[in-house]
Parts: C-alpha cells; sequence; structure tokens
C-alpha cells in the first residue's frame, strides 16, 4: 500500500472521531460557574482542529502523489493471526486462569513466531511462568487470577 | 547543618540501615525494569512492610527504592523500547536506536553514568536548596501549571521527526483520549462508553501499548532477522572520552531536572522530556538525536533521576508532595507517626538529614550495582527475535494486569499497542502522543481553575511573571524547528 | 500407556482439587455459632498509607486478639471504591471478607455507579470515626474569625475562591456547600485532585479559603502560616481547642447533616449474629489505649456507631448526597 492512502485513512479515521466527541460533548450540561468554559469547550476545541490538521493532511498527501514511500506489513497474516491470539489470551484468563491461560497462549504464539524447536518452546513458556509466579504473585503480590 | 547531616550518615552506615539501602536499590533497580511497575506503585508495594520497621529504617528503604526505579525505567527502554516508567520514554528514542545498532552495552553504561551523576548533583543541591526551592514551588498556582503543560506540549516540534503535521494530529489525539473519563471540575462523565472509563484512560497501560506492544508487532514481522553480534565491552562499557564530550549534558540535565521535580505535579516524566529538548536544541549535530544519539539518554537519564530528589524539596521543606510517589510517601510518614510539613526539620531532623545521607551513600551503591547489570542485559538483545518478541508481550499483558490488578488496563494495552503499531506504520509518532496523554488533564484542568478563580479574565494569564515566561519560551519551542528547517530547506 | 498413566494423575488431582473446594466451603458455612473460625479480608479502598489505609490496619491490629483471628489487609485502590466494591463482592457473606467505606462510596451509589451497585447490595458493620471538615485561611489573611468571614462574603458574593478535594458533588464540595447554604453566602468553587493540593494552593495564596480536615493542615497551623476559622464537628477538637465550630460561629450545621466519615461494611446476607460479634468487636478494639492514642495523633474524632445506627447514618447520608446532587445539577 502506499503511503498516501494510509495517510488518507489516518485522516478520515480521525475526522470521523472528531465529530463523534464533537456530537456526544454536545449533550453535556452547561458549567455552573459563569465563568468556567465548561465540560464541552476542550473536547471540542482539540476536536475542530484535529478535523483542520486532518484535511490538511488528506490534501497533502494528494499533492504529494510521487512519493515512494509504502506502507509493507511483512509476514501480515502471521501478525494479524498474533493480535488475534493475543486478544484472544486477555479473552480467556478471567476464564481459565492466568497461568492455563498463559500455557496456552506461548507456545501457539512461539509457533506463529516460527520457533519450532520445541525445547525453546517450553522453555521460554515455563520461564515465563516462573515469572509471573515468582515475581509478580510471590514477590510483588499481584493476586493474579 | 553540617552536624545534622554527619548524624544522617551516622545513621546510614549502621549496618542494618546498609542493608535495608541495598535492598531498596536491588527492589527499585526491578520494579523500574518492569514495563507497568512504575516507583509508585513499588513504593505502595514495600510501604506495608515498613509499618513494623522505625521510621529512619523505612525512609532509607523508600528513598533507595525510588530512586533505582528510575533508573531502573530505563533499562528496558533501551533494550525493548519498552520504557519500565513514563519517565524513560525519552531514553528509548536515542537508546533503542542504539540497541538496534548493536550498541546495547553502550547505551546501558551511558544511561547508569548519567542516573549516578544527575542523582548525586541533585542530592547536593536539595541539601542547599530545599527550604528556598519549596518557597518556590509555592509560587505554582493554576495559570503557573497551564503555562507549564503548554510549554511541555510545544515540545512536540522538536519531537516529531519527520512531519510536524502529522506529530501534531499524533498529540491532539492524545488530547482528545484524555478528555475521555469524569469531568474534572463539574464532575460529569465524557464519553465514557466502559464503565473502565470514568477515571479516564490510563496512562501507563497506554504507554506499554504504544511503546512495547507496538514493538513486539515490529519484531513479529522480521523474526527473521538475525540478532546482532555479541558487542565487545570494554572497561565499564562505554569510553571515557564520550563522556567527556559530552559533559555539558551530564551537567545540565540533573540542574534542569531538579528544578522541574521541585514544582508539584510536573514530574519526572516533563523533566526528562525538558532535558532531552535542551541537548538537542544546544546540540551541533540536532539530526542525530532520535538516530542513537548517546547525548539523548544522558540528557533523559540525567533529569529524570535528578528529578526524584527535586521531589523531595517540597516535600521535606513545606509536607507538600512533589510527586505521586512522594504523596505515598507522606503517608508512610504519617504511619510513622512523623508529620511532614514545615515543622519536619525542627521536630525530626533524623528524617530529612537521613534521607540526604541515604540520597548521596545510595548513588555509588546504585552505581555499582547498575554497572555491574550492564554485561548480563546487554545479552538480553542475543536473545532470537522470535522468543523475544513473545516474551515481550507476555510481560506487557503482565504489567498491564497489575496496574490496578484487574483485565480492563489489560485491553487499553492491546488497544493502544494495535493502534500505535498502525500509527507507527503511517510514520506518524507516537511520542507525542504520550506528551499529550501526560500533559492534557494538567492543562485542561488548570485553565479551567485558572479562568474560574480570575473571574472570566482572559488578559489573567499575562500578569503573572512565570506564566508569561513559560508561554513566551513555549511559543519560541514550538517555532524554532520550523524556522530551522524552513532555512535548511532554501539553503 | 504413559498418556493413560498421566491422565489418570490429572483426573486424581482434580477430584482432590473439587474435594478440598468442597470441605472448606462446607467449614465456613457451618462456622456461624462460633464465628470467627479462620483469617478475615479487610479490603481497603486506597493505597497504602492514606488516611483510611491507616485506620484499617490500626483497627484491624486492635480488633485481632479480640476476634483470635488475624485481620489481613488487602489494598484494592481504583474506581473510587469500585475496584474495591468488586473484590468485595466476589469475596463471601459470612463475616470473613469486609471493607472499609467512606463518603466516596455513598457519592458513588448516587452518580456513576449508579445501577451497578447500591446500599442494599451491602451490610454495614461500623462507624469508626469522623475526619472533621474545616475551614482554613492564610494566616496573612485578614479574616480573623468565622464571623468575620461570613460578613466579608455576604457584601462581596461569589468574590472569594474556596479550594477543596473533588469536582462539585464530592464530599467536600458538599460540605463547603452546606456551609455556604446555612450561612447565606456564595463563593467560587475551585476542586483539586487532592485536599493537600488545595492546602497546597492556599499556602501560595492562589485561593483564599480551603475547605481541609485538621490532620493536613495541622503542621501549617503550628508553624503560623495557616489558620483554622471554623470546624464541623458537634463539640470543639481537642487539637484545636480555640477553634470554634460552625454552629458557635453562627452558622447552624452539624455533623449530623453531612460528616467525613470512615468505617467498615461487608457484603448483604451477612448473618445478624456474625454482624452483632463484628460490631461490638471493633467496638472494643476502638476503646483500647492504642486506638485512642492513634486516633488523637491523626486528630480524628471518635465515631463509634453499631451496625443498626451505621445503617440508618449510611441511608440518611445517602439521601442528604442525592439531594445535593439534584442541587447541583449533577443527577
Amino acid at each position: 500500500m502506499k503511503i498516501q492512502k494510509a495517510e488518507i485513512a489516518l485522516g478520515i479515521f480521525s475526522i470521523i472521531a472528531s465529530v463523534w466527541f464533537i456530537l456526544s460533548s454536545r449533550k453535556f450540561p452547561e458549567s455552573l460557574n459563569q465563568a468556567d468554559v465548561g465540560p464541552a469547550a476542550f473536547p471540542t476545541i482539540i476536536s475542530i482542529i484535529i478535523i483542520i490538521f486532518s484535511v490538511t493532511l488528506i490534501i497533502s498527501s494528494f499533492f504529494n502523489k510521487d512519493s515512494e514511500d509504502k506502507v509493507e506489513i511483512l509476514r501480515i497474516k502471521n501478525v494479524i493471526l498474533s493480535i488475534l491470539l493475543l486478544l484472544l489470551f486477555a479473552l480467556g484468563i478471567p476464564f481459565l486462569g492466568f497461568y492455563v491461560a498463559a500455557a496456552l497462549f506461548f507456545p501457539i504464539m512461539l509457533f506463529l513466531a516460527s520457533v519450532t524447536n520445541w525445547k525453546s518452546i517450553v522453555a521460554t513458556t515455563l520461564l515465563f511462568e516462573l515469572l509471573a509466579f515468582g515475581v509478580f504473585d510471590q514477590l510483588l503480590g499481584v493476586p493474579l487470577p | 547543618m553540617f552536624e545534622n547531616l554527619l548524624s544522617g550518615f551516622d545513621q546510614v552506615f549502621q549496618i542494618y540501615h546498609l542493608i535495608g539501602l541495598l535492598a531498596g536499590i536491588l527492589i527499585g533497580y526491578f520494579i523500574g525494569a518492569m514495563p507497568g511497575l512504575t516507583p509508585s506503585i513499588g513504593i505502595a508495594l514495600i510501604i506495608p512492610f515498613t509499618f513494623t520497621m522505625e521510621p529512619v529504617m523505612a525512609m532509607i528503604l523508600i528513598v533507595s527504592l525510588y530512586m533505582a526505579a528510575e533508573y531502573g525505567g530505563g533499562i528496558t527502554a533501551i533494550l525493548l523500547n519498552a520504557p519500565g516508567t513514563p519517565a524513560a520514554a525519552a531514553t528509548a528514542f536515542d537508546g533503542f536506536e542504539l540497541t538496534k545498532r548493536g550498541e546495547a552495552g553502550k547505551a546501558l553504561t551511558i544511561s547508569i553514568v548519567a542516573s549516578a551523576i544527575g542523582a548525586l548533583i541533585s542530592s547536593i543541591l536539595l541539601i542547599f536548596t530545599a527550604v528556598p526551592m519549596a518557597s518556590f514551588a509555592l509560587e505554582f498556582g493554576p495559570t503557573e501549571y497551564f503555562a507549564l503543560a503548554i510549554f511541555g506540549l510545544s515540545l512536540v516540534s522538536s519531537l516529531s521527526q519527520e512531519s510536524l503535521l502529522k506529530g501534531m494530529l499524533s498529540m491532539l489525539l492524545g488530547l482528545l483520549i484524555i478528555t475521555i473519563g469524569l469531568d474534572p471540575v463539574m464532575g460529569t462523565p465524557r464519553f465514557v462508553f466502559s464503565n473502565g472509563l470514568f477515571e479516564g484512560v490510563p496512562f501507563l497501560p497506554a504507554l506499554i501499548g504504544l511503546f512495547a506492544l507496538s514493538e513486539v508487532f515490529y519484531m513479529l514481522e522480521n523474526v527473521k532477522e538475525k540478532p546482532p553480534k555479541e558487542e565487545k565491552l570494554k572497561g565499564i562499557g562505554a569510553p571515557l572520552s564520550l563522556f567527556k564530550k559530552m559533559w555539558l549534558t551530564l551537567l545540565r540535565a540533573p540542574i534542569l531536572g531538579y528544578v522541574i521535580g521541585v514544582i508539584p505535579g510536573a514530574g519526572t516524566t516533563i523533566a526528562s522530556l525538558v532535558s532531552y529538548n535542551e541537548a538537542k536544541r544546544v546540540s551541533k549535530q540536532k539530526e542525530t538525536f532520535g538516530k542513537g544519539n548517546p547525548e539523548g539518554i544522558a540528557a533523559s537519564e540525567g533529569a529524570n533521576n535528578a528529578a526524584v530528589s527535586g521531589a523531595f524539596a517540597p516535600l521535606l521543606a513545606l509536607g507538600i508532595p512533589g510527586s505521586a510517589s512522594a504523596a505515598i510517601i507522606i503517608g508512610a510518614l504519617t504511619i510513622q507517626g512523623v508529620q511532614p510539613g514545615p515543622l519536619l526539620f525542627t521536630e525530626n531532623p533524623e528524617i530529612p538529614y537521613s534521607i540526604f545521607a541515604a540520597l548521596l551513600v545510595g548513588v555509588p551503591i546504585m552505581a555499582i550495582v547498575g554497572l555491574s547489570g550492564v554485561r548480563l542485559w546487554a545479552k538480553v538483545v542475543l536473545i532470537p527475535r522470535s522468543i523475544l518478541a513473545v516474551f515481550v508481550s507476555g510481560i506487557c499483558v503482565l504489567g498491564a494486569y497489575s496496574y490496578s490488578n484487574s483485565m480492563f488496563p489489560v485491553w487499553v494495552m492491546i488497544i493502544f499497542g494495535i493502534f500505535g503499531y498502525l500509527l507507527r506504520k503511517t510514520n506518524v509518532p507516537t511520542t507525542p502522543m504520550v506528551l499529550a496523554l501526560v500533559l492534557g488533564a494538567m492543562m485542561e484542568t488548570n485553565f479551567r481553575r485558572a479562568i474560574t478563580v480570575s473571574g472570566g479574565d482572559y488578559t489573567f494569564f499575562f500578569h503573572r511573571p512565570i506564566t508569561l515566561v513559560l508561554l513566551i519560551l513555549s511559543i519560541g519551542t514550538l517555532l524554532l524547528p520550523i524556522i530551522q528547517r524552513f532555512r535548511k530547506s532554501r539553503a | 500407556m504413559k498418556i493413560c498413566k498421566r491422565f489418570s494423575v490429572l483426573i486424581i488431582f482434580t477430584f482432590l482439587i473439587i474435594f478440598s473446594a468442597a470441605c472448606s466451603s462446607t467449614s465456613s458455612s457451618q462456622g456461624e455459632a462460633d464465628y470467627p473460625t479462620k483469617e478475615i479480608k479487610l479490603i481497603v479502598h486506597t493505597s497504602a498509607g492514606g488516611p483510611t489505609d491507616t485506620m484499617a490496619r490500626k483497627l484491624a491490629e486492635q480488633a485481632e486478639p479480640i476476634l483470635g483471628q488475624k485481620i489481613v489487609i488487602e489494598n484494592k485502590p481504583g474506581g473510587s471504591g469500585a475496584t474495591q466494591m468488586a473484590a468485595l463482592k466476589a469475596g463471601d457473606s459470612d463475616g470473613y471478607t469486609l471493607a472499609t467505606i467512606t463518603p466516596s462510596h455513598v457519592g458513588g451509589w448516587n452518580s456513576n455507579l449508579k445501577g451497578q451497585y447500591s446500599p442494599d447490595d451491602f451490610a454495614f458493620v461500623s462507624r469508626v470515626q469522623l475526619d472533621p471538615y474545616i475551614i482554613a485561611v492564610n494566616a496573612e489573611s485578614e479574616f480573623e474569625t468565622l464571623e468575620d468571614l461570613v460578613t466579608y462574603m455576604k457584601d462581596h458574593p461569589g468574590e472569594l475562591k474556596v479550594g477543596g478535594y473533588g469536582s462539585v458533588g464530592s464530599g467536600h464540595n458538599i460540605a463547603w456547600n452546606i456551609f455556604a447554604d446555612a450561612a447565606g453566602v456564595d463563593a467560587v468553587w475551585t476542586n483539586y485532585e487532592s485536599t493537600t493540593d488545595a492546602v497546597t494552593a492556599l499556602l501560595g495564596n492562589h485561593v483564599d479559603i480551603a475547605n481541609s480536615n485538621p490532620e493536613i493542615v495541622k503542621q501549617y497551623v503550628d508553624s503560623g502560616k495557616l489558620r483554622v476559622l471554623g470546624v464541623l464537628s458537634d463539640k470543639r477538637l481537642e487539637s484545636m481547642p480555640d477553634v470554634p465550630t460552625y454552629e458557635e460561629g453562627g452558622v447552624d450545621v452539624s455533623t449530623k447533616d453531612w460528616a467525613q466519615f470512615r468505617g467498615i461494611y461487608t457484603n448483604a446476607d451477612v448473618p445478624e449474629d456474625v454482624l452483632d460479634k463484628l460490631s461490638s468487636a471493633f467496638s472494643k478494639a476502638m476503646e483500647t489505649q492504642e486506638f485512642k492514642q492513634y486516633m488523637q495523633d491523626a486528630m480524628m474524632e471518635p465515631g463509634d456507631m453499631d451496625h443498626d445506627e451505621f445503617t440508618e447514618f449510611i441511608n440518611q447520608q445517602m439521601k442528604v448526597n442525592d439531594e445535593w446532587l439534584t442541587k447541583l445539577g449533577i443527577n
């Protein structure tokens, strides 16, 4: 993908987000104190500036067509799968408990990252579990689920 | 005063106090290095253990932990682009670039040397200037804080490497994100689409996501890349000539850090960013900053350790906390039956003077611990990318979880990780966003506080000298890099 | 064969876990009569070191020998108490999971936690202490007494700035509003992130008045930097005998109206006799010399209430809080 497309996407995303913020802040109550600008002022002003900057970004990337920069994601399938896996890991923690979830997540994630040596997979997983238990749970008293 | 200081040293040199000092430094060192565990979380975790100790021992333990944690944050910032503490974010700019070049050991050595010098100089400053500096802290009212936030935000122009437009956009998005949560003045919820967001977007998990997790995705892209060759470290890890070349930065960073640390609420993060910017501004090779210039590390680390001593000035002289960590320390003192405040120096002189002594004695111990760790930490880089990436992603989850012992910050961390990754892919710098997350609330709250206090009079901001100076500095800081870039493109 | 063996070990292991879990649950439900039979957990909604945390630790220390069991403190800060409430809800209703309660809980149930939690979900064990609200000014200020201040404010409505912890609707803000309402005056509320921040602003003359608590201003009063004009209490404080109560200063407000309290609560459905036992144990703990010494050092007022009185008190505070939130335009 060319960088211009990514820039335009970012611009559009920022504009949509700003519009949502402006619309939501219209429901905020008026300030009780006459002098105070109220809860809606800052989000609205920032959103308007974001829209201005986003439009500038979109326009400038139209003019900057000959730039050779590209947005490339290598091994895109693996990266996306890893992100999904990370989300599944986080989803799994409350149900399976931290240690079980990590024991499932690590080997698959390592395999995705093309570690095929099972010894290093087991060693890494164990090391992480040990760190979680030893340092966080025992030493620092973080109650892991 | 010197008599008191000597008795402070006497206290610290008692064997069990020395053991406490060493323990504090070691614990702080690891807590700092763990992304997600800040110095303030570390202090809060250790406080229950100090209840049964006598006050001096408790303070020695806490002070040494605080100082070492502020240093420890730089380690993971350099090695993994995962700042262990928010203040180490500026350390990552050049530190991680050096690591990518295979010079992690050198970067780590610079960071410990700069931290030690920062801690030493600032501790000496603290001993002599605690009382006058504390009254300087009182000068900071709403308009001054607003101007300080604006000054901090104006650093955006030197922190956005390639495109100012993208840097500004990143900062503005950060400012918008920070408005989520309860309104600071009215208490009405704003943009709270999930219950966890009442308190706002938790900063630290967001930081871990933007820096560390997005780096994990980069690593996953390039798992095939061979780790750099093992670096041959001679002596302490970096040649002395290197330090000689940047002596001015090594000296300037602690002073800047100390002064900014004194201002309650400004904190170590602003200190290191301002110091970084200052080092870059006066440097003859501005373009090398952010691309692995050792001076960047020295500027950031020297300042954030100095800010620790700075935070002690208002705490000891007036009982006013200069940082979140200092606020917890006040709590610890109160439990001990010692009330920090203007009478502390006369009623309990052993407390401030043993803190001074602990800071001074702690510096060489911290330096030794740090330097002996360099070779070990530098080996982290030799771990294959694939394993490192997965391991760091696990630590990110663990760190975010321990932020408030719940899953919510973990989700925040992951979302910011993906968002940060996409931004970086589009060449949008994420540092301005971090800047906005640190300063956004300070800017809005104090603007509204100031305008309420002044009764709606906007010229109020120009009647106060510190405010005016800060605002003028902000305009300069914002425009200078733009003018320089413009000149260069014409030349 | 190997797999089979491992599998059977796993099954036995699982059974063991279930069995032991079942055992522990039966033991806790039958222990009503001879409560407490095991360690009690007390969940604090602030970080270690704050005034609420200190109260919990001192109270636990004194109550342990009376109850004959260990009381373990656990800090669950975040969400103005919401994190703690979730942790309490996840605990048992047999009196082995207790938690600390302050006005921020009441405020939360009336505003942002509405629908999630309500007082009906909980049982209120004991009120422990009152941390009186006070009105302080800078020592350089022209106001020597509460009357001076009220007279000036009546002549200059909306001129003075009051600094205090929290946004409009917070405990401190309501305390100020009740005072201002009763005195018939009007000032500008300036919110700060903590009471210490507000007092700092007063020291630097960035606000005219601070709504605070005694412990925080004590050092500044002693060193002649600040002056306390009045205290929201039923009688003068031992630590500040020269400072009149609001009532003595001519403003008709008492602690029945609004007070910063700290207490202990637990899950609803706790057996009545367990509540009684806990209530009286804490009451005894509050009578010990050590606890009284702590209360004096920390400049807190005794506020002991058993669970009946405390429940009534909470309901009344809920009402006052709700009225004010409506009046201030929050709800």
